[in-house]
């Protein structure tokens, strides 16, 4: 039995790490065809291993994920305004340190799953226990701060108020506008599910990949900018211990955020993490005495600004391995007060009609994702070379028009036909005005954090009602 | 403090109220009496960043200078913003009149700006260029202007300074206070020199005062109208009437809640370098903080926000879902609060000051070396 549970998780990463190559494709969409293929096959395939076969695809998918993330992503939040750091990076030649950051920010997040595991069973369980009940409003105030805390990005010019308002509210009122148009269609699937009954499983992939996947690409398609085919291989890994402490606390805390909390994703809980600790201005910028000819002073800018980018990426890896790992691992942590686990995120609610977890699965889960990550470790650190090298040969917008009409076949075969086209077709645009508005991309995600919230609160059908939606 | 400081302190003191935690309570839970899945407290942290929201989604714009800097991003001339900048300062002087000068950012790109330093001499005013930096503010080495289209000065009639000495009775109240916590104020330096680089710009008011110095303010319209009691009184208004009118149960608490949250923002602020105008508009002018906290410090905005948590979860235990076996007894509540708050702030701020340490120990270096290091892989 270990053998076989070890050659279906060789399988999991393999398979997993191949496809998630391809820009766009998510884990979730990949997950949902394995689980189809086994519904054909499951007598082939025995029952104890789909967990570890699923946990190794999601481990895979949070490492080799940062090489299409790195190298071929338009920015995510706030795009335009704001590029994150390994869009950045990539355009100055460092790509490789990038990715190879990112993933060790990962690897760096199986460690602490591992340190953490006395946590999640003695600590966290009771934190569950006592903040379940409460979930609606927590949800709620989570979206209240995300709402509240879009600032103007406009300098605000104008000679009267009314301009200065209007050169500066562009991207809080498109995130408004997003979020609450999010919100309607989240409230709308919900209440009057449109696709088929026996693709329930597959109901929101259409929706996410409206929101998420075809606007990237649509962005990617009408940009100009270039990936420098110029990139440099570094001979360290270019980060300090210190930088793996600094971005363990962001990390940890995004991650158990994004892990616990229904439908709050990995961006959703960075950007709490770097609110709550923002320890870069533990240094400030300082004027000094001028070194050249000319000045008056010079702007000493601290050495932690420029640690921030390696903090971002690592942080990043840690905070990504947490929810998406994290999440489907917690489903394992079973104790009196949690008799089903504390597992959350797509692969819960994709494995819950199939599959239930027992006592000692936890461990077995452990050991999966330490032999999965080290696997995947070594795959990033190939891929990613194999992928500069080709960075020259690649047209990325010809992959991408090849990647739509892969997409859409999903959308149309697994995801209700033509509803779903039309599904994915309305959330496509309302996906695009983020693109477009310079506002953060995760407002999207109110098409799940509303009808939880209201759900969870017993207010759903009263707002179905109120909509004439039933 | 920071929104986010702001938000989870609004939050944390309205579950203080054990009504609003039984309220708050999911009605599934049929344990706990008078849970009735009440979005309450949303409330709480909607108003405890309320204040810094008028501020800046709203304030600013009303706040129209009589004098802008605008510099052409292709051809920035730090004389002509020089000029500029000292016509407002001696106009204030002139005239006696107060003046306003507004300043905005020079955008160069996506995520790439022009950074420039203010910077006050007793009797001028100047400005640098500096490098181009990314919107990390992270600077990109070799990119500052050559030395003979780098800098302005512009002579000032009027000399600035920093702390007004025109004081009303809620100032002198603040002062005392300030000098009973942390001893008499250092001397008056001179204005601290500014930066400007990302997103937004800044604005500086100018007042002339009795000793014919001119009062530099910084930010003129932040934490005046916004931060004010009877302002938040007066926001909470609605809220009891809402709720009245929707015959919620305990309908009198939300329009508390609210205010809770406004509350707790304006006494926080308090604790830094600006204070509010905490009685507008029966008392318009700003009084100044206690200058305990600068408003960005990592360490303080952290170690409230992760009390804040703690304290949520405490009193969501004792109020409602009653799980935490060491909140059954007196003595585990003050166990808990040691082992979950004392303990793990001690070791943060002793991990903190020994960060710190090592930051201001290490050497100095510049600019980081060039983008790009090591063998290159495709040419």
């Amino acid at each position: 039995m270990p053998l076989v549970i070890i050659l279906y998780v060789l399988l999991g990463t393999v398979v997993a790490g191949l496809l998630c190559l391809i820009p766009s494709l998510h884990i979730y969409n990949v997950a949902g065809i394995v689980l189809l293929i086994w519904f054909k096959v499951r007598d082939v395939i025995p029952y104890y291993v789909i967990a570890p076969l699923f946990m190794s695809m999601i481990v895979a998918y949070s490492f080799l994920n940062n090489i299409p993330m790195t190298f071929f992503a338009a920015a995510d939040e706030s795009a335009g305004a704001s590029i994150l750091p390994s869009v950045d990076m990539v355009k100055n030649g460092k790509g490789r340190d990038a990715s190879i950051l990112s993933g060790l920010g990962s690897l760096a997040g199986i460690i602490i799953l591992i340190i953490f595991t006395p946590f999640f069973y003695f600590i966290w369980t009771y934190v569950t226990a006592v903040i379940s009940p409460h979930l609606h409003w927590l949800l709620g105030i989570i979206m209240v701060f995300y709402i509240m805390s879009e600032w103007p990005k406009g300098a605000g010019r104008g000679k009267t108020p009314w301009e200065k308002f209007k050169d500066s509210w562009r991207n809080v009122f498109a995130g408004m506008v997003t979020f609450t148009l999010s919100a309607i269609v989240g409230l709308i699937v919900t209440t009057k599910p449109l696709t088929p009954p026996e693709l329930s499983y597959q109901s929101i992939m259409p929706i996410f990949l409206g929101f998420f996947a075809f606007p990237s690409i649509i962005q990617t398609l009408i940009s100009d900018s270039k990936i420098p085919h110029k990139q440099y291989k570094s001979k360290y890994i270019n980060a300090g211990y210190s930088d793996f402490g600094v971005a363990a606390l962001p990390g940890i805390i995004g991650g158990l955020i994004a892990s616990y909390m229904p439908a709050v994703t990995a961006g959703i809980g960075a950007i709490f993490a770097s609110h709550m600790t923002n320890h870069r201005n533990l240094q400030q910028a300082s004027f000094e005495k001028p070194t050249q000819p000319g000045t008056v002073v010079k702007l000493y800018t601290p050495e932690i600004y420029y640690q921030q980018e390696r903090v971002f990426l690592i942080g990043g890896g840690v905070t990504k391995l947490l929810y998406y790992v994290g999440a489907f691992l917690l489903l394992f942590v079973l104790t009196d007060l949690t008799p089903n686990g504390m597992g959350r995120g797509g692969l819960n609610v994709l494995l819950k009609p199939v599959f239930s977890p027992e006592k000692g699965d936890y461990f077995i889960m452990l050991a999966t994702i330490i032999f999965s990550g080290s696997i995947s470790m070594l795959a990033l650190i190939w891929f990613t070379d194999i992928t500069i090298k080709l960075l020259p040969k690649i047209n990325i917008k010809k992959i991408y028009i090849v990647i739509i009409f892969v997409l859409l076949l999903i959308v149309y075969f697994m995801g209700g036909g033509l509803t779903g086209i039309f599904i994915a077709a309305v959330t496509t645009c309302i996906g695009c005005i983020p693109v477009f508005y310079n506002c953060r991309r995760s407002h999207c995600m109110a098409v799940l954090l509303v009808p939880i919230a209201l759900n969870m609160a017993g207010y759903s059908d009263a707002i179905a009602r109120i909509l004439k939606l039933i | 403090m920071k929104g986010f400081t702001h938000f989870m302190s609004g939050i944390a003191a309205a579950t203080f109220i054990p009504e609003v935690v039984r309220m708050s309570t999911s009605s599934r839970l049929d344990t706990v009496e008078g849970a009735a899945s009440s979005f309450i407290i949303l409330l709480a942290g909607a108003f405890g960043i309320l204040p810094d929201t008028m501020d800046f989604k709203l304030g600013q714009f009303f706040s129209i200078a009589e004098y802008e800097i605008d510099p052409d991003p292709r051809n920035p001339d730090p004389q002509a913003m020089t000029d500029i900048f000292a016509k407002a300062v001696n106009e204030a002087g002139d005239t006696g009149k107060d003046v306003r000068v507004q300043l905005f950012p020079i955008q160069l790109g996506a995520s790439l700006w022009r950074q420039y330093n203010i910077i006050f001499e007793p009797d001028e005013v100047i400005i640098q260029f500096n490098e181009i930096v990314k919107t990390s503010q992270v600077p990109i080495p070799n990119t500052a202007p050559p030395p003979e289209r780098r800098v302005g000065r512009t002579k000032l009639r009027y000399e600035l300074k920093a702390r007004t000495n025109e004081i009303c009775w809620m100032n002198r109240a603040v002062r005392w206070l300030r000098h009973k916590i942390k001893g008499e104020d250092p001397p008056p330096g001179p204005v601290k020199p500014s930066t400007l680089d990302i997103l937004s710009g800044t604005q500086f008011a100018f007042h002339k005062e009795s000793d014919g110095k001119i009062y530099f303010n910084w930010l003129p319209w932040h934490r005046t109208w916004s931060h004010s009691y009877v302002l938040g009184f007066f926001l909470s208004i609605p809220i009891y009437i809402i709720a009245y009118l929707l015959n919620l149960h305990h309908w009198w608490l939300y329009g508390l809640v609210a205010y809770l949250g406004f509350f707790v923002h304006l006494t926080e602020d308090m604790t830094g370098h600006i204070g509010g105008a905490l009685f507008w508009p029966f008392h318009k002018p700003r009084s100044e903080g206690l200058e305990l906290f600068k408003a960005s410090d990592p360490r303080t905005n952290f170690s409230i926000d992760y009390a804040a948590m703690v304290l949520i979860i405490y009193n969501l235990d004792r109020f409602s879902t009653k799980k935490i076996p060491l909140l059954q007894t007196w003595y585990g509540h003050i166990v808990f609060l040691l082992l979950f708050l004392v303990i793990p702030l001690f070791i943060y701020f002793k991990v903190v000051a020994k960060i710190k340490e090592k930051l201001h120990s290490a050497k100095k270096i510049g600019l980081e070396e060039p983008d790009g290091t090591g063998e290159a892989f495709v040419d």
